[in-house]
């Protein structure tokens, strides 16, 4: 049930969860199961969550000039997203500098209305984070074991894989075991006998005719030097990584897969608002910044499996603290509601709850904190994020690679997650988009302009422009786009990025938005381990390319780089020569209130439970002190529904649910309710 | 009578005779050297014939699009009918004779720089579905050309429509489709791509193998 948040003005509920995207969806669903009265409160607006506003944000991407992610997705004044080509729009950063131009979207549904869909398990090793430096300190997960509200006690790893199981079902997860498993085998957080609700979705041509030509070629494995260099030859001290392109699992609809759950397999979900559609997707390629047919999972599907008697969803509520009594404990939260987004204007009011639960995602969750005063020098400390490079090529002519159509990205090139190198530097992982130099924004556009322009493209390393080219029109234009187009290649390097405590999100009371609450000001750098990963991975991107008889196209050369949001690595590339490669970031936030096994390095614990406000709990990616080069929204989600299962048994000691609320049932069909776990 | 009801577009005007009033008999089409500012307005196939040689894509291949009548209003609304009027007498010039070097056709980007502009813009619009914000001595020379009135807007970037984007001329050169729309289906991803036609005569042999094709009857 969605209603004004002005309704809920002084009314009590069992929980409260601040954000309706993927986090404070789940939590509400389950905790909506468990037969408990759930107010979410939503700072964006809902428009979203009918089909025509689904379609109207579709249409806004498709007449976007620019389209970047949040495109489709209408401005909101009264609660702005940052823009990851103007992070001096929200965030208040020092420019000129390095800067944090990670985005995320505030509104009905969360920042997953514009995630790509992939949904990797961390490493087992992902979890054991080293410092990338003797001055930083080690930031380790709670690991071994942990007791829960009944004091039962489980190993924390052992447990987050059953919870992995259950969010690939809560999401809808696309993937093929035998493959995700091989190149990790024991470091991986798969069993044999797990099987994805969904039968994987097919490999792009593009990924078919790398591996085949990879295959011809005899070129199975590259060798990394100690340092995590690319080397010619085996050597003493080099490690073998394979070259296996590994299909990527992913939350989008493909079959059901019979084996799955002991041969009761997944109902793949329609779309919100329009039944019996997007059940299967069909290759929009546009997952970033929007699924047209709903194909991909969002949390508008897990809204509507919200119970509706015991869920309510409030949109245009901004949250703006939590609300802490004298002995220390949540009380409720503080939150402003308005009409307009255009307005200023807003009412002030307040919700009643035994547990409050932050899910607004890592930048407004350490917001929350930080405004609500919670005494622990940690919040907002840790940021993180996975910096990405992006590798554009030019396969040979006469090989029509396929690209600009399916699902973005399909198949990673897996093994350099994990290496004899990574105390040294970033692990990474080479993903190869199938949506031509997509990343780019435009990427026909830009041929398109530079052909009509000045009749040339250019970027192609190491060829200058040719001088005196005139402009192409008709057939000649049409011909050289049809020459170059087919042939785009792009590589995703995706990079770890350990927790360093100066990276922070701070509040800025000088900077207010609409609503007078203060902006989130970001201090940010990336460190030298990951600049070493930036090298790795560019040298293993170009070796790729050179087996592939791939020729790189760069453009950065001759850019005025004294100003402007991207940070850019120098990188040598052999001969001496040196090229300077963007870092973008990869809207990964994490590591603002990072979990741990005390106060002193961390904000919440295994449970994501505040330290310092016993009945406050911090959900989502923020709790995470490291992610690997895992996408984190599948881990998050584990968590998150762990987190919702431990709510559960502390509100079962003092109360009893809302009789009549469904029977719950674990993956073995036992009853989870409060005979069977209470 | 048809049957015109679905449930998402309420039924469409339809003739007593249940023809589409959208589907007219065309007049006539107005010679080269005759056609006015008002023949270029009212009937479309003027400014696609001048797209014709632009775009190098086939005259059914833009109707195809969807997008003929928006573009030419884009068109006369950024530069006025009179400019459009001379680039369409510039390049669908009769005085070229029947069959001359295409690059003949196309304005010189430094002698005839507001032809050029105009002409890159059109070409810019088909292919990508956006009107592209001339260079700014470009657009004063527009400006400067442009008697009638009302005055020209601003100069700026825009997208035409949704269905321009879904439609640009780009992405059948791909090998695909335009990111967020008109996808290929489940699966297609992992087969090889469509053939891309680099030109009119490999366009025109899928339409009528062994025949050399058509192009749907438009004159030179």
């Amino acid at each position: 049930m969605t209603v004004a948040g002005r309704h809920s003005n002084g009314q009590r509920y069992d929980a409260i969860v601040v954000g309706s995207g993927v986090t404070g969806s789940l939590t509400a669903k389950r905790l909506g199961e468990r037969g408990w009265r759930v107010l979410v409160l939503e700072a964006g607006t809902g428009r979203l969550g009918t089909w025509e506003g689904y379609t109207a944000a579709v249409n806004g991407f498709r007449t976007a000039t620019r389209k970047g992610p949040n495109s489709p997705y209408l401005p909101n004044p009264a609660a702005p997203s940052p823009d990851s080509a103007e992070p001096l729009d929200y965030f208040v950063q020092k420019p000129g500098g390095q800067m944090y131009a990670s985005d995320y979207l505030r509104v009905l549904g969360g920042t997953m209305l514009h995630w790509e869909g992939e949904t990797p398990r961390m490493l087992r090793s992902d979890f054991d984070v080293k410092p990338s430096s003797d001055k930083d300190e080690a930031r380790s997960w709670p690991l071994g074991p942990c007791a829960d509200a009944n004091g039962r006690t489980t190993d924390f790893l052992t447990d987050l894989a059953a919870y992995y199981d259950q969010a690939e079902r809560e999401l809808g997860v696309a993937g093929d075991t035998a493959r995700v498993w091989e190149p990790h085998q024991k470091d991986s957080m798969y069993q044999a006998a797990h099987r994805f609700p969904m039968l994987p979705i097919p490999q792009s041509h593009l990924d078919d005719v790398l591996a085949k030509t990879l295959k011809d070629k005899r070129v199975t494995e590259i060798h990394l030097d100690g340092k995590g260099k690319v080397v010619e030859a085996k050597g003493s001290g080099t490690t073998a990584h394979s070259l296996a392109l590994t299909p990527i699992p992913q939350a989008r609809n493909s079959n059901p897969n019979p084996d799955y759950d002991g041969g009761r397999p997944y109902r793949p979900r329609d779309a919100v608002g329009l039944p019996n559609y997007g059940e299967r997707c069909v290759g929009n390629s546009s997952c970033i910044p929007i699924c047209p047919v709903q194909a991909k999972y969002t949390p508008l599907r897990t809204h509507r499996e919200f119970d509706p008697d015991l869920v309510t969803v409030a949109t245009h509520s901004v949250v703006t603290r939590v609300l802490v009594n004298r002995d220390g404990r949540a009380t409720g939260v503080e939150y402003k509601v308005y009409d307009d987004p255009r307005s200023p204007s807003a009412t002030k009011h307040r919700a009643e709850a035994d547990i409050v639960v932050l899910a607004a995602y890592a930048v407004e969750n350490a917001k929350i904190m930080l405004m609500s005063q919670i005494q622990n020098d940690q919040i907002g400390r840790n940021l993180t994020d996975h910096p990405l490079v992006i590798l554009h090529g030019l396969a040979p002519e006469g090989s029509p690679l396929g690209p600009f159509r399916g699902p973005p990205l399909t198949s990673t090139f897996d093994s350099f997650r994990n290496g004899a190198w990574r105390g040294h530097a970033a692990a990474f992982r080479v993903g190869v988009h199938n949506w031509g130099w997509g990343h780019l924004g435009e990427a026909p556009g830009r041929a398109v302009r530079e052909l009509v322009g000045r009749g040339h493209l250019t970027g192609e390393v190491g060829r200058t422009p040719p001088t005196g080219a005139k402009p192409l029109f008709g057939t000649a234009l049409r011909e050289a786009l049809a020459d170059h187009l087919p042939r785009q290649v792009e590589f995703m390097l995706m990079l770890e990025q350990t927790a360093r405590k100066e990276n922070r999100v701070e509040l800025d009371w000088h900077n207010l938005d609409n609503l007078g609450i203060p902006r989130p000001k970001i201090t940010y750098t990336i460190d030298d381990y990951v600049k070493r990963g930036v090298a790795n991975s560019v040298g293993v991107g170009l070796k790729l390319f050179e087996r592939l008889g791939v020729t790189e196209w760069h453009f950065t050369e001759g850019r005025d780089h004294t100003e402007g949001p991207i940070t850019e690595v120098e990188v040598e590339v052999g001969n001496g020569v040196t090229r300077r490669y963007p870092v973008y970031g990869a809207r990964h936030s994490g590591g603002t209130h990072i979990m741990g096994t005390d106060r002193e390095t961390s904000v919440v614990d295994a449970y994501q439970r505040s330290w310092d406000v016993p009945n406050l709990y911090a959900v989502g990616t923020g709790s995470m002190p490291s992610q690997g080069v895992a996408n984190p929204a599948l881990t998050a989600a584990a968590l998150t529904l762990r987190t919702a299962d431990e709510i559960n048994r502390v509100l079962l000691r003092t109360k009893r649910p809302r009789v009549g609320a469904e029977e719950p049932y674990d993956r073995s069909g036992r009853a989870l309710s409060g005979k069977g776990n209470g | 009578m048809p049957n015109t009801h679905t449930p998402f577009h309420a039924p469409l005007p339809r003739t007593p005779d249940g023809h589409s009033v959208h589907a007219r008999k065309w007049p006539k089409k107005e010679e080269p050297d005759k056609v006015k500012e008002s023949h270029l307005r009212t009937d479309v196939r003027h400014f696609v014939d001048l797209s014709y040689h632009l775009t190098g894509f086939e005259r059914a291949d833009l109707f195809g699009t969807g997008s003929a009548e928006e573009y030419l209003s884009a068109l006369v609304h950024r530069v006025g009918a009179d400019n459009a009027l001379r680039l369409y007498k510039r390049v669908v010039d009769p005085k070229l004779g029947k069959d001359p070097q295409e690059s003949a056709r196309f304005p010189d980007h430094e002698k005839e720089a507001d032809l050029y502009a105009m002409a890159a813009a059109v070409t810019t619009m088909w292919y990508l579905g956006s009107w592209t914000a001339l260079d700014p001595q470009h657009y004063a020379l527009v400006v400067k050309g442009h008697k009638g009135t009302p005055p020209l807007p601003p100069n700026e970037t825009f997208v035409v429509s949704p269905n321009a984007y879904l439609n640009g001329l780009v992405w059948q050169l791909t090998g695909g489709h335009a990111l967020g729309g008109k996808p290929t289906g489940w699966a297609t991803w992992a087969e090889r791509p469509p053939k891309v036609h680099r030109n009119r005569a490999e366009r025109r042999k899928e339409w009528a193998p062994g025949t050399g094709g058509t192009d749907g009857g438009g004159s030179k």
